[in-house]
């Protein structure tokens, strides 16, 4: 069990890589990394699907500036390996992990947010050392960078997913629940919870949207 | 005659994916932006004190689109080597365009492939989703990732080539190509997506009629939620907090 976190748990941490240090191929996406997860856990539709569902409802959360985004890799990552790997796939156990996939989102995003604070210690060595005229050492310090925000990387998401399982079983003793909703049907208003999300994003602030829409101009 | 041949800027353009390397509150892109070029400016001057300026004098404040920037890349390391060469380019006017050139192209990058690209791939990606069900699930994620970069990835190259060439001529250019009009095209195109895939999975999927009214009313209720400047993230946890607490109560 632990060796097939840890494998799984070292290809999300590598794929939230892209989204904010390098690329942005957009393989940290929680549509990919959702389909990848089931795919690596046995479920590909159920990972596809909230893969999807989380994508669209996050849609609209922007990198503009310095605003920082809640970490969606996790989101999908954390909520898709806790459903599949419970073996219990219920509407309360969908529910609980998604519910529990969210706050650990938001501290893995402050754990991004203590490194970038961090990351000026990069750029006062990289002058350091162009200034004694060592100017390979830009190339060996984002080596070194890019190690160390994978290393960190991975020991939050592996922390996050066995305290996360813990967490689970002790919600679920506590407050069990039983639905009569099949979970196709939850996964399904997330769903049209994210689509509601895009069509607000494309509609939002056109004052003459309809007119555009019906080909009428002044 | 140009230093860089297209090699050098294939290479570059790799470099580039490195951009938000390093990123701090203090200097933002200032590290990665560096690294992608220092190998072209110690090219460029041949004294290593002349080497060491270029440098320092890049390593500093820089935040633009991660893609676009590429042109920014590429009008710096013209301007430099211009500079390099004797062309009588003071090092104030290469920091000066590059803090110019990048708010107006991180606006156009935020507006392009945040606002606009992206949505429209991921909800492309749910019409294959449907298409490919029952076999080949995993073809959605590829379908996105393929979408995606093949508009990515030739406009980032472009740009780079486009800066590299024309400099600043370039972003006079985008000016006039008058993005916004195909950017709310594509908007509209989007809103009709969307309208076309609700409908698809309401009315054509095989819920019972109980479910599809609550489909129904749930998506109007969300729109209007999401209008009136509710977040995303409160209507998830909405609808999870409804569900346990229908479920607990033995309501559903």
């Amino acid at each position: 069990m632990f060796v097939e976190a840890l494998g799984i748990t070292a290809i999300a941490a590598f794929l939230h890589l892209d989204g904010s240090y390098f690329g942005q191929l957009m393989i940290g996406r929680p549509i990919v990394v959702g389909t990848l997860v089931g795919i690596l856990m046995g479920d590909i539709v159920i990972g596809a699907k909230l893969g999807l569902a989380i994508e669209l409802i996050w849609i609209n959360v922007i990198p503009i500036g310095t605003t920082f985004l809640p970490d969606v890799t996790g989101i999908a990552f954390f909520s898709v390996f806790w459903i599949l790997s419970n073996g219990k796939l219920d509407t309360g156990n969908c529910l609980y992990a998604l519910a529990l996939a969210l706050p650990f989102g938001i501290l893995s995003q402050q754990i991004d947010y203590w490194v970038r604070k961090q990351n000026s210690r990069y750029v006062q060595r990289v002058e350091q050392h162009v200034n004694n005229g060592e100017f390979s050492y830009i190339g060996v310090l984002i080596t070194h960078h890019l190690f160390w925000l994978y290393i960190i990387r991975l020991i939050t998401y592996l922390g996050i997913i066995f305290a996360g399982k813990y967490l689970l079983t002790l919600i679920h003793s506590l407050l069990p629940i039983t639905c009569s909703v099949n979970y196709d049907t939850v996964f399904q208003l997330f769903i049209l919870l994210g689509l509601a999300v895009t069509f607000n994003m494309f509609i939002e602030g056109r004052a003459g949207f309809i007119d555009k829409l019906l080909g009428r101009t002044n | 005659m140009a230093i860089l041949d297209r090699r050098d800027l294939l290479l570059i353009f790799f470099r580039s994916f490195l951009l938000q390397l390093g990123w701090n509150y203090d200097r933002k892109q200032a590290f990665g932006f560096t690294y992608i070029i220092a190998p072209y400016l110690r090219r460029f001057y041949k004294d290593p004190d002349e080497q060491k300026n270029a440098i320092l004098r890049n390593l500093t404040f820089f935040n633009s689109h991660p893609c676009l920037s590429n042109s920014i890349v590429g009008t710096v390391l013209a301007l430099e080597e211009k500079r390099a060469a004797g062309g009588g380019i003071d090092e104030n006017v290469v920091s000066t365009v590059k803090t110019q050139m990048a708010g107006p192209i991180a606006a156009l990058g935020d507006l392009f492939f945040w606002s606009t690209w992206r949505p429209l791939v991921a909800l492309s990606t749910m019409a294959f989703f449907f298409a490919f069900k029952g076999a080949h699930e995993w073809m959605p994620a590829l379908i996105f990732l393929l979408l995606y970069n093949s508009v990515h990835l030739p406009i980032r190259y472009y740009v780079l080539l486009r800066g590299y060439y024309e400099n600043v001529k370039f972003i006079q250019k985008v000016k006039e190509w008058n993005v916004q009009k195909y950017i709310d095209k594509m908007h509209i195109f989007g809103v009709v997506l969307i309208i076309g895939l609700t409908g698809y999975t309401i009315f054509f999927m095989p819920w019972q009629f109980s479910e599809k009214v609550l489909m129904v009313v749930f998506f109007v209720v969300s729109t209007i939620l999401l209008m009136l400047q509710v977040s995303s993230t409160k209507l998830f946890y909405l609808v999870i907090i409804l569900g346990v607490l229908l479920s607990y109560f033995k309501i559903i």
